[in-house]
């Protein structure tokens, strides 16, 4: 199927909705495109909400949509063996755990912060603002 | 079949996605959370990678949910009261977020390469926890003890950032 993928006739753009012969599995750009929405939606979490936690919850969609990319290169690029790259999927494996390491630390410092001011709303927490 | 799957979890990954951004209770964008996980375990699934989406379900959507739930009813967080709207935020994270979608698109949709369809698996029905695991202990053995030493520091840390000052 990939053959026919390549023979578009040049001087012909790729568009995402070629309907001519629309694949009907999904391709790298769809995975691609899934991956970059999500880190999006985090990166507007982490700029628009003021609740920590809340913003803590869009770091983690961040890396989440980062591991979803890594994931898809490696099924769509497979080895010389005719496997997928089981590397990215290590690197996921370790992203995976300095992430859980991340919400362990970061949790207790938010839990030492509430002690502290009572508060989780980042604007309460000013005293570092110029 | 495999599109129609793919549009479905998606769907469900970005919509919930879009819900821990937007439901003011903290408890329902955990929620929202743990389906935005489990989405993306289903997603790492249609891509041949059954080891990442058990991991995923396993960490994200047991351990680290029950965690930020934990803390949630810990702090005894309300629903946040609307404040006013701050511009310099919207207008920033509007500026970020388009132009980074932007470039995105302009990537994605003209790139040739990226709309190959998947390639074919010499062998479907590869061991793939043994072939993810070869990998982790015959060439990143190193970084598989670092992160273990990582691990221990954080148990540490934590520890020692929530326990009450003796004096």
């Amino acid at each position: 199927m990939s053959d026919t993928q390549d023979a578009c006739p040049p001087g012909i753009p790729h568009f995402p909705f070629r309907i001519s012969h629309f694949p009907n599995v999904p391709t790298l750009a769809n995975y691609l495109v899934v991956s970059g929405l999500l880190f999006s939606i985090g990166l507007a979490g982490g700029l628009l909400r003021r609740n920590i936690l809340i913003i803590f919850m869009g770091l983690e969609l961040m890396l989440n949509a980062a591991t979803l990319s890594l994931v898809a290169f490696s099924r769509f690029h497979l080895g010389q063996d005719g496997f997928p790259r089981y590397d990215a999927q290590v690197l996921v494996f370790f992203i995976i755990t300095v992430a859980a390491a991340e919400v362990a630390v970061g949790l207790a410092i938010i839990v030492a912060l509430y002690r502290a001011r009572q508060t989780t709303h980042v604007e309460d927490l000013d005293t570092l603002k110029f | 079949m495999s599109l129609a799957l793919f549009w479905i979890f998606s769907a469900l990954t970005l919509s919930f996605g879009v819900g821990v951004i937007f439901f003011r209770n903290p408890v329902s964008s955990a929620m929202s959370l743990v389906m935005t996980f489990i989405g993306l375990a289903a997603l790492f699934v249609t891509l041949d990678a059954f080891f990442i989406g058990v991991v995923q379900v396993l960490v994200y959507a047991g351990a680290v949910m029950v965690l930020f739930l934990f803390i949630i009813m810990l702090l005894d967080l309300r629903a946040d009261q609307r404040r006013g709207v701050k511009l310099a935020a919207w207008t920033g994270g509007g500026i970020v977020v388009g132009g980074f979608l932007a470039v995105l698109a302009k990537v994605v949709f003209t790139l040739p390469t990226l709309q190959q369809t998947k390639p074919v698996l010499a062998n479907p029905a590869v061991n793939d926890v043994a072939q993810v695991g070869f990998s982790l202990f015959r060439y990143f053995n190193l970084p598989f003890q670092v992160i273990g030493v990582l691990l221990l520091v954080a148990t540490v840390g934590v520890v020692v950032l929530s326990r009450r000052e003796l004096k």
